[in-house]
């Protein structure tokens, strides 16, 4: 588990650009342009988790997000996106960074500072998503997150005027560590359809060898 | 790996990215209107104003769901009746409105706000 975060930290750091959009669990180094709205609603384990992002400019956005359960509200946060770094080399690749900076809530728990940064890369049909966050809202076992994902357009092959949609494979490896040093790993994988202004989403999250469990989401440009 | 040595590298990486905000430039837009002498022949004779169809090449467009930002930013211009998008070349088909005018540099600002990267502007006619 150990070695899993150490690799996804050296992917943050290290890795060159490559091709992503957002998976379902963890981040990605996009959001909406200027005056844009993103909303996500992701079901999975019995919790609801709604999202929303708002463009503040093409390189700032403000994001906000509710968990729900059959309790009642589970947690909350909210943080503000910067990005610092974005390199576009082609009409599809492009290699962007931000940094983000916010508040987290757990029920039972005292809200939190949290700080990230995260890092989306695509190149042809393939997207890389790294993502580094300390959040002090989130109980120990999950102070320090270390995520990385691999997206792959499985269709169509080529973009055209006319292209509607496009079909995509997630695999998403999330990776927690607490103050104590003790480290857990997830491993997820899924499928994306992405149209033009909406999207959804199926994956399976392995949360040990012998336990997997289904998560689903939608998310809509507006 | 100790959390300490983690905790070092996530502060490294955030100085880093912190140093990046004040020193990259990370908005690669092409001047439309250079200073005469400088740039290509398309772009010193491009009009600051746009009577005709036009197509832009657009960089980072990155997928649908994506490039859909600039369908918002594109409503906002006045004079523009429509616009394709093709991922693939990153060439936008942008359609003026019979009688209007389309400012360049709302064109650029468009794309800007959307988060991609203009590289060019080429009038339909001399295509």
């Amino acid at each position: 588990m150990r070695r899993a975060g150490v690799l996804t930290l050296l992917c943050v750091i290290a890795l060159p650009p490559l091709r992503g959009q957002e998976p379902t669990f963890m981040e990605a180094g996009t959001h909406p342009g200027a005056g844009q709205n993103y909303s996500r609603a992701v079901w999975f384990d019995g919790e609801s988790v709604l999202k929303h992002a708002y463009g503040l400019t093409s390189r700032q956005a403000l994001l906000g997000e509710v968990s729900l359960t059959e309790r009642g509200v589970s947690g909350a946060g909210a943080r503000f996106k910067q990005r610092v770094w974005q390199r576009d080399t082609g009409p599809i690749d492009t290699w962007r960074a931000s940094v983000q900076a916010g508040a987290d809530w757990r029920d039972g728990r005292d809200p939190g500072p949290r700080l990230g940064v995260v890092s989306t890369t695509i190149r042809g049909r393939h997207g890389f998503n790294a993502q580094a966050d300390v959040n002090a809202g989130a109980p120990d076992r999950e102070r320090f997150a270390l995520n990385a994902s691999h997206l792959y357009r499985l269709a169509p092959a080529r973009y055209t005027v006319t292209t509607a949609g496009a079909w995509y494979t997630m695999l998403e490896s999330l990776n927690w560590i607490s103050p104590d040093g003790d480290a857990r790993g997830e491993v997820a994988a899924g499928l994306l359809y992405e149209a033009r202004r909406w999207a959804a989403e199926v994956s399976l999250r392995w949360l040990d060898a012998d336990t997997v469990r289904v998560g689903a989401g939608v998310r809509m440009l507006w | 790996m100790k959390i300490s040595k983690i905790w070092t590298a996530l502060c490294g990486l955030s100085l880093l990215a912190a140093v990046s905000c004040v020193t990259t430039d990370a908005e690669r837009v092409p001047q439309i209107n250079p200073v005469p002498g400088e740039g290509s022949p398309e772009v010193m004779d491009l009009p600051v104003m746009l009577e005709q169809d036009a197509e832009l090449v657009v960089f980072g467009l990155s997928c649908p769901l994506c490039a859909s930002n600039l369908e918002t930013q594109f409503r906002r211009i006045p004079g523009v009746a429509g616009h394709q998008t093709d991922l693939d070349s990153g060439i936008i088909h942008v359609q003026v409105r019979q009688g209007a005018f389309v400012q360049t540099e709302a064109l650029r600002r468009a794309v800007a706000d959307a988060g991609f990267t203009l590289r060019e502007i080429r009038l339909k006619e001399s295509l």
